[in-house]
């Protein structure tokens, strides 16, 4: 009996993992939160249909930052103006935005000048992967 | 992007909205419907789970001795509830309206291996009536040979006489029933600690359309858990607390004592503490402005978000009652009520020792020895003249607080802290 139980713990901990479902759950949590709709149960389901098509059809999904948002961060992080923040500040504006897997050797990292053009791109392929929260097809 | 220049404060409206539409409930169906199913494609399982009109579907267990009844209570909820009634176990019964089970699982062993099956439970009902009265209601028990429908010569006749003239006696051989009747008593210790945390026992022993009023109103039900943000208010000496630090160990909410934070935001060295730090000298009351900046401030912060926060000394008239609504509105709120004189014993006896700094009551927690007797002192807030000063304050105050807070709950703070503690508690989990 009990190592039934612990190999049905273990499939469903391979199930959440396999479906990434404790990411899709928080950034469902997350938009809901940030936008609190009057409706959240329709609200969910618009979200997950833009999902699925994102699954299916490689669009970006649907995430809480845009590239406004980016050139904002960037602004802050570099206030002078000069285009480029070290690769410190890169590392830790991907992580407060919620990136895992951050690139660690982005263009630019030899010189620790990253660019702000560097800086948009990594964050949105990482803010990408975060969205995608289902196994890939 | 320095968390400790700038510490993350969470918004009270987050956590009221999850309140609102009761969230954390929501998101623990999808997380147990996922996990119990599996399915291939968890995305269009959620969408096609949030489009059904109610993430709460009915999944009942009637279970009980043989001839208590249970056949007429679950025929009259399917009906109700609007579900199926299964006497076999079937998989993935979580896509249609509901369940309802009828006398099993009858063995712990049984409940056990539904649970790894995936067939979960919200209500568990055990009607349960003294042997003499089953045994009256066997004897008398009638069937409808057409539908199956279960019917009493004395307690359940049949409303149409077409029915009547068809029923038939069921008399299985008396010993049968016995052995049925030991079983479940024998099981029945087993089976209601595998439901515990669901189950309700329901008295068998009334007119049946009691009982099912009762099952109706347990079916009901719904468990919700929400973060607490609760309001203790009362008098001075009733208790607040105690009663506070007592419930913030328990359920590891933080406790706020309006007091104390507006002392230490007074020692901090900030303006604002400054500021308030030239009342607190002078013996003036800080003003109301001044006490909600403090406050919006500590409830906001991560830890009262997450764990939820129990306040008390504050509010203390009607102005700054509605001023806390606005910003941060408490979502249980309690009145310690204690009569004067209680109160009176409670502050006047208290005295400290200068020598150790250790607090005593001259009736609840006496000094050890004389000459610890002899030096303690009583502080001057707690000298009879002034606590009957505030006595009369809060008591000109309490009528504009119960205005704002219509619904809250009432507790008899006159009692031992311990029976005190108690029905806070019942009361909060009650809902």
């Amino acid at each position: 009996m009990e190592k039934m139980a612990t190999q049905r713990e273990q499939d469903a901990a391979d199930y959440l993992k396999k479906h990434k479902i404790p990411e899709l759950l928080e950034n469902l949590t997350s938009m809901l939160f940030f936008y609190r709709p009057e409706k959240p149960r329709e609200f969910l389901v618009e979200q997950l249909e833009l999902l699925k098509i994102s699954q299916q059809s490689n669009i970006n999904g649907p995430s809480l930052f845009n590239k406004a948002n980016l050139d904002a961060v960037f602004g802050i992080l570099d206030p002078a103006n000069q285009k480029h923040i070290t690769f410190a500040q890169y590392k830790q504006a991907l992580t407060t935005l919620g990136i895992k897997d951050i690139n660690e050797c982005p263009e630019g990292v030899n010189e620790d000048r990253i660019s702000h053009e560097t800086f948009k791109t990594e964050a949105s392929r990482g803010l990408q992967r975060c969205s995608a929260t289902y196994e890939k097809l | 992007m320095d968390e400790t220049v700038k510490p993350l404060r969470v918004p009270p409206h987050m956590s009221e909205y999850a309140d609102k539409h009761n969230f954390s409930h929501l998101l623990q169906s999808m997380l147990s419907s996922l996990l119990v199913d599996q399915p291939e494609d968890p995305i269009s399982h959620l969408t096609r789970l949030l489009q059904r009109t109610s993430v709460d579907v009915p999944r009942v267990l009637v279970l009980g001795p043989p001839a208590v009844g249970k056949h007429t209570v679950v025929s009259q909820l399917i009906l109700i509830l609007n579900c199926r009634q299964d006497d076999v176990i079937i998989t993935h019964l979580f896509f249609c309206g509901g369940w309802v089970l009828e006398g099993f699982p009858q063995t712990r062993l049984q409940a056990l291996s539904l649970q790894q099956a995936g067939v979960l439970p919200e209500h568990v009902v055990l009607l349960e009536a003294p042997d003499d009265v089953l045994s009256q209601r066997d004897q008398g028990e009638l069937v409808d040979p057409l539908t199956g429908d279960a019917y009493h010569e004395t307690f359940v006749w049949p409303l149409d006489d077409s029915v009547a003239r068809r029923l038939e006696g069921r008399s299985p051989p008396e010993g049968q029933r016995m052995a049925e009747l030991q079983r479940h008593r024998f099981e029945v210790t087993g089976l209601s600690s595998a439901y515990q945390h669901v189950l309700k026992v329901i008295n068998a022993d009334q007119p049946h359309a009691d009982v099912y009023q009762q099952v109706l109103a347990f079916v009901r039900t719904r468990r919700r858990s929400r973060t607490p943000r609760i309001l203790l208010l009362g008098p001075p000496g009733s208790g607040k607390s105690h009663q506070a630090r007592l419930l913030s160990q328990k359920y590891k909410m933080v406790d706020v004592c309006c007091d104390w934070l507006l002392r230490s935001v007074a020692a901090n060295g900030s303006a604002l503490g400054e500021e308030i730090q030239s009342y607190l000298g002078d013996g003036r009351p800080v003003p109301d402005s001044l006490v909600l900046q403090v406050l919006g401030e500590r409830l906001s912060r991560v830890d009262c978000s997450d764990r939820g926060w129990i306040l008390h000394g504050f509010p203390q008239d009607l102005q700054q009652a509605k001023s806390l609504l606005e910003s941060h509105p408490p979502n249980r709120v309690f009145f310690l009520e204690s009569t004067k004189e209680v109160c009176l014993e409670r502050l006047t006896l208290r005295a400290t020792d200068p020598v150790r700094g250790e607090r005593f009551h001259a009736v609840t927690r006496p000094a050890p020895s004389s000459e610890v007797q002899n030096r303690l002192k009583t502080r001057p807030e707690d000298h009879t003249h002034s606590v009957t000063h505030t006595l009369n304050q809060h008591r000109i105050h309490t009528a504009g607080l119960q205005c704002v807070f219509p619904h809250a709950g009432r507790i008899d703070a006159d009692q031992d802290p311990h029976t005190v503690f108690e029905s806070l508690e019942s009361k909060l989990t009650a809902d």
